[in-house]
């Protein structure tokens, strides 16, 4: 009984592990699942890390960016490919299908910021496995502008890459921008090249402005991804409204914290009204030596001013006078934070004539409680 | 039985062994390593394409450095937003990668930033005289800034007024090789003549000022501002009020000096300018 209750169980665990584990069928048709990671990595997703390679005409410096893209398949059998920036952030998506090996373009949109631009597919079909030619046109609105542009593949032929079978793609891409007072064209040559088990192994653009190229580095799951993209860093000088010192708790930024500029961004820069010799008369009055005993360093506040010349989001930051972190008395710190959070004659902030709200920043270095300067 | 069980269970395992794929395998470019070198350059140059100071400029330098710690561009890259947004220990810890790196590329940078931006003056003198030491017989500009020039300004702030008024010397004499005396900046004679007047040697803060001045064809609000308050303590008032009246005259034209991200060393403000007029009413 014992053995037909232990071969019963191998069987059951065998066949659940045929059934979770083994080779579900291709998922891409033919002849361009071949071209694409394996069934279960675009069942899981799966992203890519390449380089840009780009060069200007008559310059031999070569500038190298990083950008990534992944590819998902969705419940919808639609291959979701989205591309992302250096930062990791995704500033495009697409959604394809394949038929009888043409690569069709189901939706097309771009992210910038937190603006959505979805592009009109008039003609869907960005690549062609079984012919040479295949057409993708676009028209997208964006602000003034109107934007068309025109993909052709011109050819596709075989080729091999690292020893993998590979399909080469080339042709010309154009655009045109249209605003009421100006037309912008642009044309570029680019091949691209699909190689197995990977999808978009490179591309190569030639224009007459700049020449570029993508170079695949790694990929990865998009679980990995992921994981990278909580990467924790934020632009330098940002503060976090939610760990700000409580001076003005009533302050209010006139654009979004991810829009502030630096206060060095407006010309003329935002100093004090009157600047040093200003501040310092605004200052002098105040400073009690004896709330600086014991104090030596760097004391900054940083803090944003918004369009209205108002001062918030206060936020410390110290060195010792050996650029090392140190803390300073209590007392210090409350006294030149009270006067920091008083100063009430900043130069409302303006970028290009439009309301704009900046990062900012005072120190104070003291050596042994006595000797202040005001940087920058 | 057992038999039976052993032979269904090998049954079991050459089917799995045999219908499974193995698990793809994800693709690594290899870097050559005689390649790195030019690879983490080309990364920095990247920074053209970004902000900088935004995560993305920040990770690309990152990248830069995982192909050649030595480089110290990124590092350099990565100090530059810190010491223009505050961040006063970001900067010195990059900054410190940079010049033991690079030091004859980024130690005088590293000394103008002392002097500017920290107003540290050893600190300052220290880098500007170990890069001197780097380039025996030629004056160095980083920050298109002469470390002659600089340095001086560093001894006046440390009140070592003769050393200032040598070094300021120094610098005029070095430019004096290369162009005419109205080519050199109006704020090497300023600087000059006030380490001169806080020695208390009017007569020669007053020369110092009015060789500026004439330079300068008179365009300079801060010259003539110091040379107001010369003559006012050489017991001129009459002087020192056309000397003040002027200084207001160029500040409103435009002619005063100042500087990028940081307010300049005995910058002159419009205020300051009629407080000390009114000295004359």
């Amino acid at each position: 009984m014992n053995n037909l209750l232990y071969f019963r169980l191998m069987w059951g665990a065998g066949l659940c592990i045929l059934l979770s584990q083994c080779t579900r069928p291709a998922i891409l048709p033919q002849p361009v699942a071949a071209y694409f990671p394996a069934p279960t990595l675009l069942r899981e997703g799966v992203a890519q890390k390449y380089y840009f390679h780009y060069q200007r005409p008559g310059h031999s410096e070569t500038w190298t960016d990083i950008n990534y893209l992944s590819y998902q398949w969705n419940d919808a059998q639609e291959l979701v490919i989205t591309n992302y920036r250096t930062d990791l952030t995704p500033n495009r998506m697409r959604r394809v299908t394949f038929e009888e090996g043409q690569m069709k373009t189901l939706e097309d949109v771009q992210y910038n910021g937190t603006d959505t631009l979805r592009k009109t597919l008039l003609q869907p079909v960005m690549r062609n496995w079984q012919s040479d030619t295949a057409t993708s046109v676009k028209t997208s609105t964006e602000g003034i502008f109107l934007d068309r542009s025109v993909e052709r593949q011109l050819q596709r032929r075989d080729t091999l890459v690292e020893n993998r079978p590979a399909i080469l793609f080339s042709g010309v891409y154009e655009s045109v921008r249209i605003s009421d007072s100006d037309t912008l064209r642009f044309s570029s040559a680019f091949s691209e090249i699909y190689a197995e088990g990977i999808g978009l192994y490179g591309q190569a653009f030639q224009s007459d402005r700049y020449q570029g190229s993508l170079e695949l580095i790694e990929q990865m799951t998009l679980q990995e991804f992921k994981r990278r993209q909580q990467h924790g860093l934020e632009r330098a000088a940002f503060i976090d409204p939610a760990t700000v010192l409580g001076y003005r708790p009533d302050f209010k930024l006139c654009t979004r914290t991810e829009d502030i500029i630096d206060y060095y961004n407006p010309d003329p820069d935002i100093h004090y009204r009157g600047g040093k010799y200003a501040l310092w008369k605004a200052i002098k009055p105040q400073l009690k030596t004896e709330l600086l005993k014991g104090a030596s360093g760097y004391l900054t506040f940083r803090f944003v001013i918004n369009c209205e010349g108002e001062a918030g989001r206060f936020i410390l930051e110290t060195a010792d006078l050996d650029f090392q972190p140190t803390s300073f008395p209590k007392a210090t710190v409350a006294h030149l934070g009270k006067i920091t959070a008083g100063l009430t004659d900043w130069p409302p902030v303006q970028l290009r004539g439009e309301p704009a709200d900046a990062y900012a920043y005072l120190t104070y270095k003291i050596q042994e409680g006595e000797q202040i300067e005001l940087l920058p | 039985m057992n038999k039976l069980n052993c032979f269904h269970s090998l049954a079991l395992l050459t089917l799995l062994l045999q219908s499974c794929q193995p698990k793809p395998v994800l693709y690594q470019k290899n870097i050559p390593e005689a390649s790195r070198k030019a690879l983490s350059r080309q990364l920095v140059s990247g920074h053209q394409f970004h902000y900088q100071g935004t995560v993305s400029e920040t990770l690309l330098m990152q990248e830069a450095l995982l192909y050649d710690s030595t480089n110290a561009v990124p590092y350099r890259e990565l100090a530059a937003p810190a010491v223009k947004r505050g961040l006063t220990k970001d900067f010195y810890r990059y900054y410190q990668g940079a010049v033991r790196h690079d030091p004859i590329e980024w130690q005088g940078w590293r000394g103008y930033l002392y002097l500017y931006f920290y107003h540290d003056y050893e600190r300052a003198l220290a880098d500007f005289q170990a890069l001197d030491a780097l380039t025996p017989n030629f004056v160095d500009y980083p920050q298109s800034t002469s470390i002659l020039f600089m340095s001086g300004i560093c001894y006046l702030q440390l009140e070592d007024y003769d050393q200032a008024i040598l070094f300021f010397d120094r610098h005029i004499n070095e430019e004096l090789k290369t162009v005419e005396e109205a080519y050199i900046g109006t704020e090497t004679f300023l600087f000059k003549g006030i380490a001169q007047y806080k020695q208390k040697d009017w007569a020669a803060a007053k020369a110092t000022f009015e060789r500026g001045l004439r330079n300068a064809d008179g365009k300079s609000a801060d010259l003539w501002f110091w040379l107001s308050r010369t003559e006012a303590e050489l017991g001129n008032p009459e002087a020192a009020k056309t000397a003040v009246a002027n200084a207001q005259l160029q500040f409103d034209r435009g002619y005063y000096h100042d500087r990028t991200y940081v307010d300049e060393f005995y910058q002159t403000y419009r205020e300051q300018l009629e407080d000390w007029a009114g000295h004359f009413e």
